[in-house]
């Protein structure tokens, strides 16, 4: 899901980097590769926020990860490029800061699970909300388990505002869609240039309409007849073509293409945003049995665990846990379930259990699944 | 595989009832297209009427019989009359073989084709890897299936399906209860198996009457509506009921342009059975519907031919066994959902019409309605194009026989217009359904552009190739006034 692109590396461009005046200030070294410049572990982890609970190991940068967690780099950039890898399901999430926020739900929202085997991610900032030549970049984790960074290497922004504007524009423009909560109500808008406010449908209409005019002249002259049909086919092509070529960069890569025969591999691996969620869904498929009894929670307030689990679940009875109630109804209020009637209980980052169950299978400590004692 | 087993019991079911409404087109690939549309129209207008209204409960037997039903009627009736409609099915591959399946120019086709593969192969390949993960998915839409696999519907249960409407909460189910085993990835195949009907009637009914180009076109316009294509890999409904209105809008845009009654009837099975997807799904078909049956009336009066009863009760049959259906569900007062909110919503708009507050949100919603349409990208460039088509082709279209269609669309955008602006603006202004609600407009708009751009693009071409047909055509439309020879003056 990594984006990339290409064309930053013109020769006009004037990089005055924030990076290496940071870097020019303090004792650190980097080292440039390709256009990047690998950032020492040590300087940064002097450097981070202390919510960030990293440590500096021999291997790299050790962040433990309990639910949502945020690290605040301290430098600009445009990209990064991160060596690391995870020991268990846990989302990557890179946005910036901007003012005293992070805006990591801007859209579109760019994340990927964090893999398992040591693996370079390539982040490119400038296809995130807000993204400017003094944004500092933020990375953000959640999940359970550590994520080692082993490498992080930094493309540094131009310096120049009015370059930096365009190469926003120009990343936003190309950036690839994704799969979250809200797409299902609206795509991200796509705007030719984001910092001007200029819709891209304007600007292929007018490209469409130009294109009218065109093949109506030319059909004139050629034939001697005004052919308003066959310039309006021409344009409407036109239209529909650019639209459709653009529409296709933006989603084949948010697109799962590979083939996945097995429903239950699918489950557990293809809750995009939610890895954590897929692997305790797959293992409570896995694990219990059709006729059990089963109560479904998750975090207070959050519709989306229970329901989601057990809507996986079915058909086995399945009821919404409600830590304070006695009875407790299925999806939408269909069926319901005593807590003595309850054999197994589901907690995706739910509260503690009810008295007389604990955890028999896990995908993290506070994912888990439950049975009587 | 038990999906796949859907599909056969599902098209075979929609293929007789085809053969005994004499509604088969000749085209094979267009009859199985519509013979799956009409299948499961089939058992999502009668399961509920056998579940509820009979209390059977819907087993492995009740599955048989209501499959079968059509079977065995259409092969007793075949064995009885074996030459049951026969003619059209001839004329339907006369046809076929003339126009080809890839239309010219290649270089314009061939990239369109090429389009429609790689968006259809990409929704097939995502939408079958996606579990379902959405709110209103796992509450309503992908969850009214499993009830009806439960077959124990309690109260709310009933209410689900109200809300849900009998195709999406039956036809998923099928498979399911006929194997008694639940995969929770049929609610998106459902879905897929849809557009995959829907992308073989539109090329396969193009090609198979002449126009390629138009069945081509088609495809590629109502894939360039990105929400819509997206939905397509949701288990939502709104890509369904777009896409069953759009299989009637397509005999709509057929019977506009053939003047065959049996493509009127086509039009008003399907959006019949399109009544059945959704609570929105009655309002929702009824518009293309009563479009329909003006242009119907109109002909009755202007043009003296008969009016088509029998049609009209082809249209009745899946609206009439939905309403029973759905009485014997959840009651009278609550078997038509719509039109109470309707009401509702529209008595709360006259209340607050003189109040400063709604009135900012309308005005509000009505600038966010027109970002949905041309600007937010959601349903791409089809307004663009529906607005150029009109423009470009407004002198033609007073006598064109695509003005009738063109009125079904707009009624379709009046009736959302009037829902997203005046009834529920909150929801436009807020983007959370607008954008969606749009879909059951834009795919059937998709289908008009295509045909108002092909139809343009062959009556000129054909005109600069055969001159003289042209001013035979011409003089047709807009007769030349005749000058009187003078007379000679004598002197």
């Amino acid at each position: 899901m990594a984006p990339t692109g290409c064309g930053h590396r013109g020769a006009a461009r004037v990089r005055a980097s924030l990076l290496a005046l940071a870097l020019a200030s303090g004792p650190a070294r980097a080292v440039a590769q390709g256009g990047f410049t690998a950032v020492p572990l040590e300087w940064i982890s002097t450097r981070l926020n202390p919510s960030a609970r990293a440590t500096l190991t021999p291997q790299g940068l050790r962040f433990d990860v309990d639910g949502p967690s945020q690290v605040f780099l301290p430098f600009a950039a445009e990209r990064l490029e991160l060596e690391l890898e995870a020991d268990g399901p846990i989302l990557l999430i890179w946005a910036v800061q901007v003012g005293s926020q992070a805006m990591t739900w801007g859209r579109p929202w760019r994340y990927e699970v964090a893999p398992r085997r040591r693996t370079t991610v390539k982040v490119d900032l400038a296809t995130v909300a807000g993204w400017t030549n003094a944004a500092r970049p933020v990375l953000a984790f959640d999940g359970y388990g550590h994520v080692l960074v082993r490498a992080i290497r930094v493309l540094s922004p131009p310096a120049d505002v009015e370059q930096a504007r365009r190469t926003y524009d120009r990343a936003r423009f190309w950036a690839p869609e994704s799969i979250g909560p809200v797409l299902i109500n609206s795509v991200t808008p796509v705007l030719w240039s984001e910092s001007r406010g200029t819709s891209f449908a304007d600007v292929v209409a007018l490209v469409a309409l130009l294109s009218f005019a065109a093949a109506l002249g030319i059909l004139r002259r050629r034939g001697g007849r005004w052919r308003p049909g066959v310039a309006l086919a021409a344009a409407t092509l036109v239209a529909l073509g650019l639209w459709n070529a653009h529409f296709l960069v933006r989603f084949v890569p948010m697109a799962n293409l590979g083939p996945t025969p097995d429903p239950e591999e699918r489950i557990r691996a293809n809750y995009y945003y939610l890895p954590e969620f897929g692997a305790l869904a797959a293992l409570a498929r896995a694990t219990i049995r059709p006729e059990e009894r089963v109560a479904a929670v998750g975090k207070p307030k959050s519709w989306f665990a229970s329901q989601t689990l057990c809507f996986d679940l079915a058909p086995r009875r399945c009821v919404i846990l409600r830590p304070d109630e006695e009875v407790h109804a299925g999806i939408s209020g269909v069926g319901s379930l005593r807590t003595s009637d309850v054999d197994v209980i589901v907690s995706y980052r739910g509260p503690e259990l009810p008295q007389g169950f604990v955890p028999v299978a896990a995908v993290s400590p506070r994912s888990y699944i439950a049975r009587r004692r | 595989m038990s999906f796949a087993f859907a599909i056969v019991a599902l098209v075979a079911a929609g293929l007789a009832l085809l053969r005994l409404l004499g509604l088969r087109t000749g085209a094979r690939a267009v009859d199985v297209a519509l013979a799956w549309l009409l299948g499961s129209g089939w058992f999502a207008a009668l399961a509920p009427v056998v579940r509820f209204g009979a209390g059977v409960p819907l087993g492995r037997a009740a599955l048989g019989v209501i499959v079968l039903a059509p079977v065995v009627a259409s092969g007793v009736l075949w064995w009885r009359r074996r030459r049951l409609d026969s003619v059209p099915a001839a004329r339907a591959e006369v046809e076929s073989k003339r126009a080809g399946w890839l239309p010219r120019p290649l270089r314009v086709f061939v990239p369109i084709a090429l389009y429609v593969a790689i968006v259809t192969a990409a929704v097939l390949l995502h939408g079958a890897n996606t579990p379902t993960q959405t709110d209103d998915a796992v509450r309503v839409r992908a969850f009214a299936p499993m009830l009806a696999f439960d077959d124990g519907w309690p109260r709310e249960a009933r209410a689900i399906f109200a809300m849900a409407g009998p195709l999406p909460t039956f036809l998923p189910a099928f498979a399911w209860m006929a194997v008694r085993t639940l995969d929770q990835f049929h609610v998106t195949y459902a879905v897929l198996a849809e557009l995959v009907a829907l992308l073989v009637l539109v090329v396969g009914l193009g090609t198979s009457r002449g126009s390629p180009e138009r069945g081509w076109a088609s495809a590629f316009a109502l894939l360039s509506i990105p929400l819509f294509v997206y939905h397509c890999t949701s288990t939502y409904s709104d890509a369904v009921l777009a896409m069953r209105v759009a299989g009637g809008m397509l005999f709509v845009l057929e019977y506009a342009r053939t003047r065959d009654r049996g493509d009127a009837a086509r039009a008003l099975l399907l959006l019949g059975i399109a009544a059945l997807v959704k609570r929105e799904g009655q309002l929702v078909a009824a518009a293309p519907a009563a479009v329909l049956l003006g242009q119907l009336a109109w002909e009755r009066w202007r043009e003296q031919r008969v009016f088509p009863w029998r049609t009209v009760g082809v249209l009745a049959a899946p609206v009439v066994l939905g309403a029973v259906g759905n009485i014997a569900a959840v009651g009278l007062a609550n078997a038509f959902p719509m039109i109470g909110f309707v009401a509702q919503q529209a008595g709360v708009a006259v209340e607050t019409a003189g109040v400063r507050a709604p009135g900012a949100t309308r005005q509000a919603a009505a600038m966010f309605f027109d970002h949905a349409l041309f600007r937010s990208g959601n349903q791409g460039m089809i307004y663009w194009a529906l607005l150029g088509a009109i423009v470009a082709r407004a002198r033609a279209l007073p006598r064109s026989p695509l003005v009738w269609p063109l009125a079904a669309v707009a009624a379709l955008l009046a009736e959302v217009a009037v829902s997203s602006i005046f009834l529920i603006p909150e929801y436009t202004v807020d983007q959370s359904t607008v954008h969606r609600a749009l879909l059951v407009v834009s795919v059937p708009a998709a289908l008009w552009i295509a045909a108002a751009v092909t139809d343009a693009v062959r009556a000129e071409t054909s005109a600069a190739q055969h001159p003289a047909a042209d001013g035979a055509s011409r003089g047709a439309a807009t007769p030349p006034r005749r000058r009187r020879p003078r007379r000679a003056i004598r002197p």
